[in-house]
């Protein structure tokens, strides 16, 4: 299989868990399937393009506090603060198909949280193209968030898996949550898709 | 089965053979021994007499138990010579507890001076003799015997005094209940026909073809504790393992508040772990392996460990090649160098151990498993907000803010418990600016790692030289010796911080986790002096092997935010310490340091506070500048007072000492 490897800076970015006692919005940290996914799918109009990414560094982290209008009615609900992560620096691996393998090599897209604040505007460079094969999967921690669906399109096989759920969207107005294989599973899989410390030297 | 009394089967070796004669399984009681009392026979003295050559499935099982429980192999008892290695090492006898942590500075080549009393006195025989015939019970034995069992090594010969015949006993009890409902029961005829060798080989045999599990699990909870009544988590967290240690009444052999290290049946299939986490919405990560029962070893995850090990030693010498060549030129030969690094043997015995890790785990004798409660392969919304693992069923409505929170019926249940933590809604009421979360953390597989060090310290302490790793095997029984003095360490450490900060301003959550309210951030230097003062006391070892570039296996993290800071972020920094001492002040800096490097840090003297005043507020505005400010030798009196910053900086790096200039000030 045959992966399109961006690299991508944002200066903010904020991929937003759900909103905690009412005030709080923390962000993880890495690229999970569905918010690149999701991103590339908006931006480009296309459907089969499956997409993950990580974080490799980033500044600080920062908070934003503002009120969430509800435009029905005209009233602010009260203030939540918002995480968000500044000078991101990171990776995207695009599996290659008909509908990606004709990307530039420059995008520009927002992904993420809060873009209408101007988070999450971000800049992908591509970097140059994956090859690998099944026998070519390694062991170690995997560094995004991929729904189980999909672990079969970048050739994941959990060993000590970490599920949790992430939101799919079905259509313009609908949703539902999919069981996903998250950060720090223990994992078969491509070199790029697996922590730091298992790329040295083994 | 309870009628051996398996614990009591080494009492005799309170007794000094060399002077009484009396071997510790009073096979030859009374030898010439005069007034002392006759054995009265019971089951307790069957299990003393046999354990060494059973006659019965009881004493049978009691054998076993305790070769498993045992400091050192017992093998090397046998003239093998692939098993040379683990031959006694020849001198006097060590007959107190080398605590490889902690050691004493004194020797007793005599039993009476280490246990502290005349071990050959026919009175002090009588009264074990005595005792024995009243057959009595486990409790009586530790509470009689505590004293005595805890200085006396189980093992005196030198270098296999590691572990105290209190620890011994207790996991002998343990090994030898698993074991008897594991093993069929095997007719006792089986064993009063043969002779002492037939049954040596005959438990050599079930030892080789006998196979358990022993397995590491590790549990965890997918919440993110928000508010104070979510740290409910904790209470359900000691719940939890309550019951899986109720389950497993005698399987477990270390624990602490989310990790067990476990010896099981082959036929273990987790559903009962399964069942007890699911019931609060909680998960388990486990590593297990099956071994024979030949020579069972406390670490499944030992060959990943052994491949760290080797990786830290080619980092070693990459970082030591990569400083002899010029800054300007490091990037090109860093190529170079990880090439030739490559070639090393370290570097083969890595891709060896690798093959190995990777067979293992294709021919399942070695497994990695998450065990979940039941998860569906899709959810409709809403999620729960806490966990985001289940659909939100509740709704909790927040009085003060009439904000609503949707959850599931675990995160639910958790905050429904009430107040557990008293003190942290007080807080929380109060508003309390400076709250301390201070967790201890205990790294099993470094653990293992420090005490090989340090067992391969000590047999070169007594002239080994030959077969060091091999004979440094860390047993069940070191880590259980371990544990007593772990649990030790957190309730001294709870209890000088405790007495520092007062009842009102403490608040425990776990034995590992505590929270103090501080009025001053200074307090944190408080808490690091007295984690270092106990540490040092207690694991003396541990920091020596710091100064050797060997990581604690214990470490400390403080957290310090306002109460209503989210706990979610504190503990995603306590729950996974990436640092030997960490402190980290919410939205002001960070301090990471090695344990090596503590008590100098701790020591650090800068008394002028418009200074640090003036490099905090400066820090404020930019980072850079205040590192500019502390090197800026156009202000000639400002750089000399910079000075004791100025050497801190070299010694401990900017962040840590800008972060501590933030604590002084307040």
């Amino acid at each position: 299989m045959d992966y399109i490897h961006y690299k991508f800076q944002s200066e903010t970015l904020c991929v937003g868990e759900r909103i905690k006692k009412g005030t709080f919005r923390p962000t993880v940290i890495t690229i999970p399937y569905t918010t690149i996914t999701g991103a590339l799918k908006s931006h480009f109009g296309r459907s089969e393009i499956h997409a993950v990414g990580n974080i490799v560094s980033y500044g600080s982290k920062e908070y934003l506090t503002y009120s969430p209008r509800d435009r029905m009615i005209g009233v602010s609900k009260l203030p939540i603060s918002v995480e968000f992560l500044t000078a991101v620096r990171g990776n995207i691996y695009i599996l290659k198909t008909e509908d990606t393998e004709d990307f530039p090599d420059r995008i520009e897209i927002k992904i993420g949280a809060l873009r209408v604040k101007g988070l999450g505007f971000t800049v992908l460079i591509k970097n140059g193209i994956i090859e690998t094969n099944e026998r070519q999967v390694d062991i170690g921690e995997l560094n995004t968030r991929i729904p189980i669906e999909h672990l079969n399109s970048f050739l994941i096989k959990p060993i000590k898996p970490r599920y949790g759920y992430l939101l799919k969207p079905l259509s313009f107005s609908e949703a539902i949550y999919v069981l996903s294989l998250f950060e720090g599973s223990e994992v078969y899989a491509p070199r790029f898709l697996i922590k730091g410390d298992m790329e040295e030297w083994i | 089965m309870q009628n051996l009394k398996p614990e009591i089967h080494d009492i005799g070796k309170l007794i000094d053979k060399s002077k009484s004669g009396i071997k510790h399984n009073f096979e030859n009681y009374p030898g010439e021994l005069k007034d002392v009392p006759d054995i009265e026979m019971n089951q307790v003295w069957e299990g003393i007499l046999q354990h060494h050559y059973p006659k019965s499935f009881q004493t049978f099982i009691l054998s076993l138990a305790d070769d498993i429980a045992a400091a050192t192999s017992r093998h090397g008892m046998k003239k093998d010579k692939k098993e040379e290695f683990s031959k006694p090492i020849s001198g006097k006898p060590r007959y107190n507890v080398h605590k490889l942590w902690n050691p004493s500075p004194e020797v007793f080549h005599e039993l009476s001076k280490a246990i502290g009393v005349d071990s050959a006195d026919p009175k002090w025989i009588s009264k074990i003799v005595r005792f024995v015939n009243k057959n009595p019970t486990t409790e009586e034995f530790f509470e009689t015997f505590e004293d005595y069992l805890k200085k006396r090594a189980e093992d005196a010969h030198p270098g296999s005094n590691i572990t105290s015949l209190w620890t011994h006993s207790k996991l002998t009890g343990l090994i030898y209940n698993f074991l008897y409902g594991y093993f069929e029961s095997i007719g006792d005829k089986e064993f009063k026909a043969v002779t002492k060798d037939e049954v040596r080989n005959y438990i050599d045999k079930k030892k080789r073809d006998t196979k358990i599990k022993v397995a590491k699990l590790r549990l965890r909870f997918s919440q993110s504790p928000a508010r104070v009544k979510d740290l409910n988590i904790f209470d359900a967290l000691a719940e939890v393992r309550k019951k899986i240690l109720k389950e497993y009444p005698n399987n477990v052999i270390f624990s602490s508040s989310d990790e067990l290290l476990l010896l099981l049946p082959l036929s273990e299939n987790f559903e009962k772990i399964k069942e007890i986490i699911s019931e609060y919405g909680f998960w388990a990560e486990v590593v297990v392996r099956v071994q024979d029962l030949n020579r069972p070893h406390p670490d499944p995850d030992g060959r990943l460990r052994l491949i760290e090990k080797k990786r830290k030693v080619l980092r070693k010498k990459f970082k030591k090649e990569i400083e002899k060549v010029p800054r300007d030129k490091r990037k090109t030969a860093e190529e170079s160098i990880r090439k030739a690094i490559d070639k090393s043997a370290e570097a083969r015995d890595i891709e060896e151990l690798k093959k190995e890790y990777l067979s293992e785990l294709d021919k399942g004798d070695y497994k990695k498993i998450s065990i979940y409660p039941d998860l569906p392969l899709s959810i409709g919304p809403p999620i729960c907000e806490l966990c985001q693992m289940k659909k939100a069923t509740k709704k909790w409505v927040d009085e003060e803010s009439g904000i609503t929170e949707e959850l599931c019926i675990h995160c639910f249940n958790i905050r429904e418990r009430g107040s557990k933590f008293p003190k942290l809604e007080k807080w929380g009421e109060d508003g309390a600016d400076r709250i301390l979360w201070v967790k201890v953390d205990l790294n099993l597989n470094q653990l293992i790692s420090v005490l090989e060090e340090l067992y391969i310290e000590y047999l070169k302490e007594l002239g080994v030289r030959k077969d060091l790793e091999e004979r440094a095997e860390i047993r069940f029984s070191v880590l259980s010796e371990f544990d007593w003095d772990y649990k030790d360490f957190l309730n001294e450490f709870r209890k000088k911080t405790l007495e520092i900060f007062g009842e009102d301003n403490f608040q425990q959550i776990l034995d590992e986790f505590i929270c103090i309210k501080a009025n001053n951030l200074k307090e944190i230097l408080l808490v690091l002096r007295m984690f270092d003062k106990v540490f040092s006391e207690k694991f003396p070892k541990f920091k020596e092997m710091a100064f050797k570039e060997m990581a604690s296996p214990v470490r400390v993290g403080i957290v310090c935010s306002n109460i209503k800071y989210p706990f979610l972020e504190c503990w995603r920094i306590l729950s996974d310490l990436k640092n030997e001492v960490s402190v980290s002040l919410i939205g002001k800096g960070e301090i990471k340091l090695n344990m090596s490097q503590l008590t100098s840090f701790l020591e650090m003297d800068v008394k002028d506070k418009g200074l640090l005043y003036k490099l905090t507020t400066l820090s404020e505005k930019s980072q850079i500048l205040a590192k500019i400010a502390l090197y800026d030798q156009s202000d000639r009196r400002d750089y000399k007072r910079y000075s004791p910053l100025c050497d801190a900086v070299k010694k401990f790096g900017f962040q840590n000492v800008l972060t501590y200039t933030k604590i002084m000030s307040g």
